[in-house]
């Protein structure tokens, strides 16, 4: 039962991300090319604006309904832990709804569909406003799962609520920070190649073209920029935040279980047994880790942990592993995309171009891989250390549980197919017609382009 | 501060059905609206606001859950596969939304969507809030503890008939003040019948709500009249309503009174219901006062959300008078 809720909110939340991934940084995008357009009065940029903005629009409505989902299955398939922790975590989430939510739903009607309707200055609050609003909401939920991970400023009452007693400690707990800044590096990243992609498809195709050098520009000089940043904070949370404060998390995700200076490229564990009948290792790499070059320092194995706090290995080693390996993809193309730029072969490699093509869902899958590590770490606890998972799900019948998990599963399937098929049709459309200049071919183009052969 | 927050969760759900549920209903109208041009100004009119109305029902399951989180916790694995299906419903009819606005010329299977979507969250919303009349197995300490389909009686069905009737009929009086003469005039049929249905329906729902669980309190003066006084508005609304959609000139006037009349109808309806049932939250278990939230969580949350709300309520407002005005379909297709 406990299972099966588990897979349910997993499946959740993972369709549920997939869209944040790409909808924040999209949404600042939107905000600053248009804030350009106003600027520079170039009609590319609004040809980059009203492009981007029908990709954002589904996305971000999937998102919403994905997010709806979450907010319910907190008391649906999770009763206990939302009686327990009620006072703590739902009113950091009503800050989300009330600053965050309706804030990006209130403008994103304008944002989508105002063309025609406001001025150019109201475009570009409410495209800001969308903006803020998605960035609140990422602050918000940071805070809430974080003070899940590393519980602070409260006491527990006679009937095991959680009753907050300093919010200031709450809220900035141990590791919110330093997680949220990790979370918000990862959405702008995952946007970036996104965006990067996409752009290059256009590249390889050779059209559009340019509409797709700006776009790919823009894309991947993001990338560029903040990947080396993301791959320090996210070596900070590991050491600092989890090797501090969720020790087993740290051991599970390098997959040891004996202390050991070597890394672990890739195991198949087994925790009954307590070992990995395979292993891929390098030697002393480990020790690099904790930053001592002799290779001398261990990383500390799960043996080290009693068997019922141990977090299930298998989640969280490949969830970090995933995550680690896109992210060392996407610091290659950054680093590719950094000399090509200097050489000024930025946009005409086109090896270069199918490689990033290929790296479009790379960020997402990063994220995805990160969040299973984190909440698979955080098990067997929902509260670390101090309320488990098994206490804190709700009291259901199997087959009613099979029927939602089944039902969901489903739903969510069939909605990541029409969003691939909508970007994929929107994305074959190409971006001529979102060009303010765009008229549509008459006849006299059509004999034009038979006598003279088209270009393309 | 039991009773202000109360107060919230009531604000949230009177602005989730009066704002999603002329969305919904404008959904369910279009099983009976074959008119193309007629389906698409609909969709037009509502993929703009959708979005913030919904978001009204997140902020009602988040300040129920933050104030009384026992309650959330215990009521809403009762309400298991209601709001499941609700959920799904919701889906459907989002994606469907959004897809359609940045079609020109949408295949069938997004009106489908989008309707069938609309229907199954209205009629799933509707057996939901009837259920909660019911007494909840839970065991001594506090858990939820009755079987899946406890949810499922004559009542509760009642009830999903009556919010499905009722969303339609704030839905057509919605496109009855939003589109212009032709379209307005069929959503006023449609309107008609929705409202009559809706009347009976929730007439009755009303009046067995003192065979379920959680009966209407009568004691004590001041709630007596209140009940009272709820319900004759909602009567006053509701005649109102049929009088306007009875109307057949344009006359905007008559436009807003039909979906002021079927608004008044059932935000008085609730507050009736609300006040007679205040303050036991769930039958015969918990009262207000018993699962209310630490006084620590409730000063946080009146303060931060109360100071938020007229800014909530701005951004809603912001959002419909965007679009203000009647609504013609656009003649450049170049979406």
């Amino acid at each position: 039962m406990e299972v099966l809720a588990r897979i349910q909110f997993a499946f959740t939340t993972l369709f549920h991300v997939t869209f944040p991934a790409v909808t924040v940084g999209l949404s600042i995008f939107l905000t600053v090319v248009y804030a350009m357009y106003m600027k520079t009065g170039k009609p590319l940029y609004l040809q980059l604006f009203r492009f981007w903005r029908r990709i954002f629009g589904v996305g971000f409505a999937l998102g919403v309904v994905a997010g709806a989902v979450i907010t319910f299955e907190f008391g649906l398939n999770w009763g206990g832990y939302a009686a327990k922790t009620g006072p703590i975590v739902a009113p950091i989430i009503a800050m989300e709804v009330v600053t965050a939510f309706f804030v990006e739903a209130g403008f994103i009607g304008v944002l989508l569909y105002g063309d025609g309707r406001v001025s150019k200055k109201v475009m570009l609050v409410a495209s800001s406003m969308v903006s803020l609003g998605t960035l609140l909401s990422t602050t918000w939920i940071l805070a809430a799962n974080s003070w899940m991970q590393t519980p602070a400023g409260f006491e527990i009452d006679g009937h095991g609520r959680f009753i907050p007693v300093d919010w200031v400690e709450v809220i900035f707990n141990p590791s919110f920070v330093w997680r949220f800044l990790h979370m918000l590096l990862a959405v702008l990243l995952s946007a970036s190649v996104f965006i990067a992609g996409i752009s290059a498809y256009y590249l390889v195709r050779n059209r559009d073209l340019a509409f797709a050098r700006r776009s790919f520009s823009i894309g991947i000089g993001i990338l560029a920029i903040v990947i080396p940043v993301q791959l320090s904070i996210g070596d900070h949370v590991a050491l600092e935040v989890i090797g501090k404060h969720q020790l087993p998390k740290l051991e599970a995700l390098e997959g040891h279980w004996d202390d050991s200076s070597s890394y672990n490229v890739a195991v198949v564990p087994d925790q009954d047994a307590q070992e990995n009948p395979v292993a891929l290792k390098v030697p002393y790499v480990g020790s690099f880790i904790a930053q001592d070059m002799t290779g001398q320092t261990a990383i500390p194995g799960l043996k080290n942990t009693p068997r019922d706090e141990q977090p299930p290995v298998w989640a969280v080693f490949w969830g970090f592993r995933v995550m680690f390996y896109a992210s060392m993809l996407l610091f290659a193309a950054a680093f590719v995309s950094v000399y090509l730029r200097w050489r000024g072969r930025l946009f005409t490699s086109h090896r270069f171009h199918r490689f990033v093509l290929w790296l479009t869902p790379v960020g997402i899958i990063a994220i995805m891989g990160g969040w299973v590590t984190a909440e698979s770490g955080r098990q067997p606890y929902v509260v670390y250390g101090h309320l488990r998972t098994a206490d804190a799900v709700s009291n259901l019948a199997t087959p009613e549980l099979v029927a939602t998990v089944v039902g969901f599963a489903t739903l969510y399937v069939a909605l990541l197919a029409i969003f691939l098929a909508y970007v994929r049709h929107t994305v074959r459309r190409g971006p001529a017609r979102d060009h303010p200049h765009y008229r549509e071919p008459d006849a006299d183009d059509l004999a034009d382009a038979l006598t003279q052969g088209d270009p393309r | 501060m039991t009773e202000a927050w109360f107060a919230i969760v009531a604000l949230c759900l009177v602005m989730y059905v009066l704002l999603d549920g002329y969305d919904l209903g404008v959904g369910i109208g279009m099983f009976f609206d074959r008119v193309d041009r007629s389906r698409r100004t609909s969709v037009e009119i509502v993929a703009s606001v959708w979005d913030a109305n919904e978001s009204w029902l997140i902020l009602l399951g988040v300040t129920l859950w933050a104030g009384f989180p026992e309650v959330y916790g215990t009521a809403l694995p009762h309400l298991y596969l209601p709001l499941s299906l609700m959920l799904i419903g919701l889906a459907m009819r989002g994606v469907s939304a959004e897809i359609m606005s940045h079609t020109t010329d949408p295949l069938p299977r997004w009106y489908i969507g989008f309707s069938v979507g609309s229907l199954i969250a209205g009629f799933s919303q509707g057996v939901a809030f009837g259920a909660l009349t019911q007494r909840i197995a839970v065991t001594p300490d506090g858990r939820y503890d009755g079987s899946a389909f406890d949810f499922l009686t004559p009542y509760t069905l009642l009830c999903g008939v009556a919010a499905v009737l009722l969303y339609g009929a704030l839905g057509s009086a919605y496109l009855r003040l939003k589109t212009e003469t032709a379209i307005a005039a069929a959503a006023s049929v449609r309107g008609r019948w929705f409202l009559v249905g809706a009347i009976v329906a929730t007439g009755l729902a009303g009046a067995f709500v003192a065979t379920t669980d959680a009966p209407v309190h009568t004691d004590g003066g001041t709630r007596l009249v209140l009940v009272v006084v709820f319900t004759v508005i909602a009567v006053v609304g509701a005649a109102g309503a049929l009088l306007a959609l009875r109307r057949r000139s344009s006359d905007s006037r008559h436009d807003a009174w039909a979906y002021a009349g079927v608004a008044l109808m059932t935000v008085s309806g609730l507050l009736a219901w609300m006040c007679g049932r205040y303050p036991v939250l769930l039958p015969e278990v918990a009262t207000a006062d018993e699962t209310v939230s630490p006084a620590s969580t409730m000063v946080f949350l009146l303060i931060g959300v109360g100071i938020n709300m007229p800014l909530v309520l701005f951004y809603n407002w912001f959002a419909h008078s965007s679009f203000k005005g009647r609504f013609v379909l656009a003649e450049e297709e170049s979406k």
